[in-house]
């Protein structure tokens, strides 16, 4: 074999071998697969519910008794860490939709919060279309569009641009192996994605309040690297957000659930600016679409404490049954008739 | 672009393809040429012509100084090239911190000024091809080798992109004949070169990008924690810049090596070192050397007395620190490590030392622990290195050498094992030996086992959101 040739095969194999153990790796600590996950529940019969959101919005309210309530099925398109410009993708699936609950928040509307997937959703020219229409600086468009490529890239290496995941699950999986009392209390607390297509999302006990201080500082910490500190909501998402509503529009009744985040993440990330920037954003969607119905559980006295969130965006057991209870009141004088 | 974006990775093999379709050397050195400052404009169009200003002024100097014997002129003309790019880095480097010492000073004497404080943005690099430049005519004047007669040659020996933004500082002596003359690499250098870059790639994505949150926690706001989780603090940001800046070196190197031209290395193990002289040995051995070569020997070095000699350690030292960032700080980093390399010269040449050096037993103690001295000596500078200002830095040290035990005890689960894996991987690995020659001229199946670690480390644990380099600020 020539040198060349010996080269050629060394890389090759790397690679190849190096892709391998990815893909293994990536199947043993069950690293979220790109692709939404479609769950419903209620009556499959009749118009159904559209259910857009994140994990927010699925552990934010308790969707059995919502859909008995509303007397009608829901479908829902989840997608770890997603925002409007993920859920549009979804949207021309919910063919039987006559009523859109879509859940946003201070927390997924900011732009510089981003999908690992939405590279694997979002079209590249529909993601240029929106930077280019939305005039976002350039710092932030390369970081978006560079998700393409890692796109691609994981095809070969689906634990490429992971790390967080990859780190979390091996440190779920490794105690899991060594200590199987230890990862049961942890699975007991931890926010688990039901595997079976329903609607139905565990209600975690776990108190925010009750986190020790390096816990809540490093989590935050972490969630201030990802967003570079920095809360922008004019931008890509905001576009398909709009856009949404307005197909909704034509097709039925619109709800726009506002999501409370906790005490600590206002303290944390919201300056008097951040929040005016919201409730302007929020203000436009009310101008554009008078007939949406803006339902502001961010605003509910009760759930501004952290005894009432898993961590610092999620809601627990008790705070998803205050929000569920104030959802349908306020929803309460649309019902349709049994 | 930085170059563990993907951005960098297609200009990259652009380059390459573009370059090999070059049929004559000058249309290489031109495609090379505009691919450097294209480089550039990514991160600053008007800053270009800066480069391209400073780098006229020094060719004609260079030019100048070729065809002069009178010495007076010459020394004039050197000075000429010294002004324009001391100048040039002192407006943008300088200006607001001279203003608000100058501020400080007058309130000191019962004046009051208003604040003066101009918006200077600093241009990417500026400290890096600067002193680029300045070693070239300074090399010239000295008679240390020809000057350059060919502009485009020129420019692209100070813009050349892989060590533009934030070296290693390459010699005019070593890099201007290698663009001379038509550079290929062979399969033995693109395949070091890759090793090399990956290596780099590693050191900056998988370690130095995922602790930084961490060591940015505790450095934002030390008062919040015990002592503990400041040592944690500290050893993670020794690490973090060893790999962050190691990285990039080794990126560089490498992007180098695969395109046929060889740089020197600028770091050797560094934590490793015996002694704080050992330390610069091994540390941005480009810039050290540099001061050594430029400042250190002009002044006198160690041919006018020990006083001259510890007195030329120390400015030389303080003016390195200045060279990093201007804030009190990096002054008082400078002086740390003067000192202590003037302590460590005063030690060496004490004379009873030499006979306690023949006992056994005596080194068996001294070597451990001249290790440990040397990296508590580095450890406290990087306090001063990295704290936001010098209140903060001596809040840190007090709470850290006081192992206070208020405040939050944080145990991160990234620093401490990056801090095991570097500081064993020093331990462990023979000092001067580099990797990235070595593992090409392996058994087949070590090569692959080390590339595709490697690939897989970048890939499991790499963070992707292209953090800049820490070095690009200075």
């Amino acid at each position: 074999m020539s040198t060349k040739a010996r080269f050629v095969f060394v890389i090759c194999a790397a690679v190849l071998i190096a892709s391998a153990a990815s893909h293994l790796i990536s199947r043993w600590i069950g690293l979220p697969q790109p692709g939404a996950a479609y769950r419903r529940i209620g009556p499959e019969n009749g118009p159904q519910v559209f259910c857009a959101g994140s994990s927010l919005l699925q552990f934010g309210l308790a969707w059995p008794e919502i859909s008995t309530a509303l007397g009608q099925g829901m479908e829902n398109w989840g997608i770890g860490g997603s925002s409007p410009s993920e859920w549009e993708m979804s949207q021309p699936l919910a063919t039987n939709a006559n009523l859109m609950i879509i859940g946003v928040s201070v927390y997924d509307l900011n732009e510089y919060h981003l999908s690992n997937f939405r590279a694997n959703i979002v079209p590249l020219t529909q993601t240029i279309q929106d930077l280019w229409r939305a005039g976002i600086n350039r710092q932030f468009a390369k970081r978006l569009v560079s998700q393409y490529p890692l796109a691609y890239m994981r095809a070969l290496f689906p634990t490429a641009g992971n790390s967080d995941a990859v780190l979390v699950g091996l440190r779920r999986k490794i105690p899991a192996n060594l200590r199987a009392n230890a990862a049961a209390e942890d699975r007991a607390n931890a926010m688990v994605v039901p595997k079976d297509a329903v609607m139905e999302f565990g209600a975690s006990t776990e108190k925010l309040s009750d986190w020790p201080r390096a816990k809540t500082l490093r989590r935050l910490a972490l969630m201030r690297s990802e967003t570079q500190g920095v809360h922008v909501f004019t931008g890509p998402k905001q576009l398909a957000l709009h856009r949404m509503l307005q197909r909704a529009q034509a097709g039925g009744r619109n709800i726009v659930v506002v999501l409370p985040v906790s005490p600590l993440y206002v303290h944390e990330f919201l300056t008097p600016e951040v929040t005016r920037q919201f409730e302007a954003s929020l203000a436009e969607v009310q101008k554009n679409f008078p007939a949406a119905q803006i339902v502001r559980l961010d605003q509910l006295p009760a759930l501004q404490s952290d005894e009432f969130f898993s961590d610092p965006v999620h809601l627990n057991g008790a705070g998803r049954d205050l929000a569920t209870a104030a959802f349908l009141e306020a929803v309460k004088p649309h019902r349709p008739p049994p | 672009m930085i170059f563990t974006s993907f951005e960098f990775v297609i200009f990259f093999v652009l380059v390459l393809a573009g370059r090999s379709l070059c049929r004559s050397l000058p249309a290489e050195k031109w495609f090379l040429l505009v691919a450097s400052y294209v480089f550039y404009m990514s991160w600053s169009v008007p800053f270009c012509l800066l480069i391209l200003a400073t780098s006229l002024v020094d060719f004609a100097v260079g030019l100048g100084l070729g065809g002069m014997e009178d010495q007076r002129k010459r020394k004039l003309l050197l000075t000429v090239s010294l002004l324009a790019n001391l100048g040039v880095l002192a407006f943008f480097k300088y200006t607001n911190f001279l203003l608000a010492n100058v501020e400080s000073v007058a309130t000191l004497f019962g004046t009051h000024l208003n604040r003066w404080h101009y918006d200077i943005i600093l241009p990417a690099g500026i400290s890096f091809f600067t002193f680029q430049s300045m070693s070239y005519t300074i090399s010239v004047y000295r008679r240390q080798i020809p000057p350059c007669r060919s502009a485009r040659d020129f420019l692209l020996f100070v813009a050349f992109f892989p060590q533009l933004l934030a070296g290693p500082i390459v010699r005019a002596a070593d890099l201007l004949p290698q663009i001379y003359h038509r550079v290929r690499a062979n399969i033995y250098e693109i395949e070091s070169g890759l090793s090399q870059f990956a290596l780099g790639a590693v050191k900056k994505i998988v370690i130095s990008d995922q602790i930084a949150p961490n060591v940015d926690l505790i450095f934002s706001n030390p008062a919040n924690y015990d002592g503990f989780t400041l040592w944690q603090g500290v050893l993670g940001y020794a690490v973090q810049i060893y790999c962050d800046f190691s990285g990039y070196s080794d990126m560089a190197i490498g992007c180098a090596r695969i395109m046929g031209f060889h740089f020197p290395e600028n770091f050797q193990m560094p934590y490793s070192a015996a002694s704080i002289t050992e330390f610069w040995q091994r540390w941005h051995i480009s810039l050290s050397s540099w001061f050594r070569d430029y400042l250190y020997i002009p002044l006198g070095g160690n041919r006018k007395g020990t006083a001259r000699t510890y007195f030329n350690l120390i400015v030389t030292m303080l003016l390195c620190g200045l060279w990093h960032g201007a804030s009190w700080n990096f002054v008082l980093w400078g002086g740390l490590h003067g000192l202590s390399l003037t302590t460590h010269r005063l030690w060496k040449n004490w004379k009873p030392l030499s006979a306690l050096n023949e006992h056994a037993a005596f080194r068996w103690v001294w070597t451990p622990f001249s290790h440990l001295l040397t990296l508590g000596i580095v450890l406290v500078g990087w306090v001063f290195f990295r704290a936001q200002s010098l209140p903060v830095a001596v809040q840190y040290l007090g709470r850290m050498l006081g192992w206070s035990h208020d405040g939050v005890h944080l145990l991160s689960p990234y620093i401490l094992p990056a801090v095991l894996a570097v500081f064993v991987t020093h331990l462990l690995v023979q000092k001067d030996r580099n990797w990235a020659l070595e593992i090409p001229q392996r058994p087949m199946f070590l090569r692959i086992g080390f590339y595709s670690a490697l690939v897989l480390l970048i890939c499991l644990l790499g963070v992707t959101d292209s953090v800049p380099f820490i070095y690009f600020q200075f």
